[in-house]
């Protein structure tokens, strides 16, 4: 139960992780989109 | 069991992660790195050489004689966008006018010294009524420099009536002059050059032009001489005029001077457009002319901004007059701008700015 709950937080934070990395692709693709139309 | 757990887990995680990374890069790109994302293209900055030295004389900056005599004029005609060539301008019975006629005119005489040794003098504008305008130009001798062939060019700032419309005064001593436009004069401009009339507004030509004509657009800084240009402005006019230029000079151990005729383009527009494509445009060393902020003395709260923002220019030389308004003349003394002071003579009413046959050197 314990090794459970310790194994789902790891994957929590790999997927944050993850998350974090998509989060500054979309950013950087919404930023050129503004710059490209301004 | 366990593996669905760790999936949703992961998938949770993700989601936050998503949107925690896609607001922190937002906020940081505009905060921490803003001069890295934020690259502003900076066009290069034109060189345009160094005079010796600078001179500028008021020939007249009483365009007309009476406020309320060329509002009415307006009004009657139907307003600011009607035609100026349409308009019945008052050209009889004006008490103030000069032999009762409301029109006068704006003109200034610009000598300039190149740096190879030789002078130069620009006439820009040639006023709205020729008959005194005449009297302006006998009066300092204009006449005789254009029929000697002294003067060098004539610069138009803009096709309104009370810059251009007394061409006639000019052409009657020399048709051969080369003159420069700016890009927007509309055909009766030119017509009115080639000598066509326009009785409704009375105004007319009997000497055309025949010299060389010089059309100057607003692509880029236009050099008439090393060290001197003219900006070309696409600028909406009153009175269905477009387009109107002034002029840059870099003069040596000075800077940047800026010479204008009515300034329809607005004086911040005019020194940020120096500012950014100018070499040496950062400090602007001194301004004369018409800057148009209250030609009939109203005032209006912006206008303090206006005021005040002069300041950021670092100007050591302000020799403002005709369209600036005395109200403003009086604020930009009271904001400690370095107003220079006139004479009050020729036709001038006060001495607040520079007026008729007042001289300002840049040297």
């Amino acid at each position: 139960m314990e090794e459970e709950r310790g194994e789902s937080k790891s994957k929590y934070l790999v997927g944050t992780l993850v998350g974090v990395i998509i989060g500054l692709a979309l950013w950087l693709f919404t930023w050129k989109m503004l710059i490209l139309a301004a | 069991m366990g593996n669905d757990v760790t999936r949703r887990s992961f998938i949770k995680g993700m989601a936050v992660g998503t949107v925690a990374g896609y607001f922190a890069s937002a906020g940081l790109s505009s905060t921490v790195f803003k001069d890295k994302m934020l690259v502003v293209n900076e066009p290069p900055k034109v060189d345009i050489g160094m005079v010796k030295s600078l001179k500028v004389k008021v020939i007249s900056e009483t365009s007309w004689f009476s406020n309320k005599v060329l509002l009415d004029d307006l009004k009657k005609a139907g307003g600011l966008l009607v035609n100026q060539y349409e308009i019945p301008w008052t050209s009889e019975g004006v008490k103030e006018g000069f032999q009762g006629n409301n029109a006068g005119g704006f003109s200034t005489l610009i000598d300039v010294e190149l740096m190879d040794g030789s002078k130069k003098k620009i006439l820009l504008d040639t006023g709205w009524n020729p008959v005194w305008m005449e009297k302006r130009y006998r009066e300092e001798g204009i006449d005789k420099m254009l029929a000697n062939n002294e003067i060098d060019c004539f610069v138009s700032s803009h096709e309104h009536f009370d810059h251009y419309w007394g061409i006639e005064a000019l052409t009657k001593y020399n048709t051969k002059l080369p003159i420069y436009v700016p890009k927007g004069f509309y055909q009766d401009g030119f017509d009115l050059l080639h000598g066509k009339a326009f009785p409704k507004a009375k105004v007319k030509n009997d000497y055309p032009h025949i010299g060389k004509l010089t059309v100057l657009d607003s692509s880029k800084p236009n050099m008439i001489y090393p060290g001197v240009a003219l900006l070309t402005f696409d600028v909406p006019i009153i009175t269905r005029v477009f387009g109107e230029q002034a002029f840059v000079f870099n003069v040596k151990d000075k800077g940047i001077v800026l010479v204008t005729g009515c300034c329809h383009m607005g004086i911040i527009t005019y020194m940020e457009y120096v500012k950014h494509h100018i070499a040496g445009g950062d400090k602007i060393y001194g301004v004369q002319g018409g800057l148009h902020i209250s030609p009939f003395e109203d005032w209006d709260p912006q206008y303090d901004d206006l005021v005040l923002a002069l300041h950021r220019y670092g100007i050591e030389k302000l020799g403002p007059n005709h369209c600036t308004g005395y109200v403003t003349a009086e604020k930009m003394l009271a904001a400690g701008l370095p107003l220079i002071k006139g004479t009050a003579k020729n036709g001038s009413k006060r001495d607040i700015y520079l007026g008729n046959g007042d001289e300002l050197k840049f040297a």
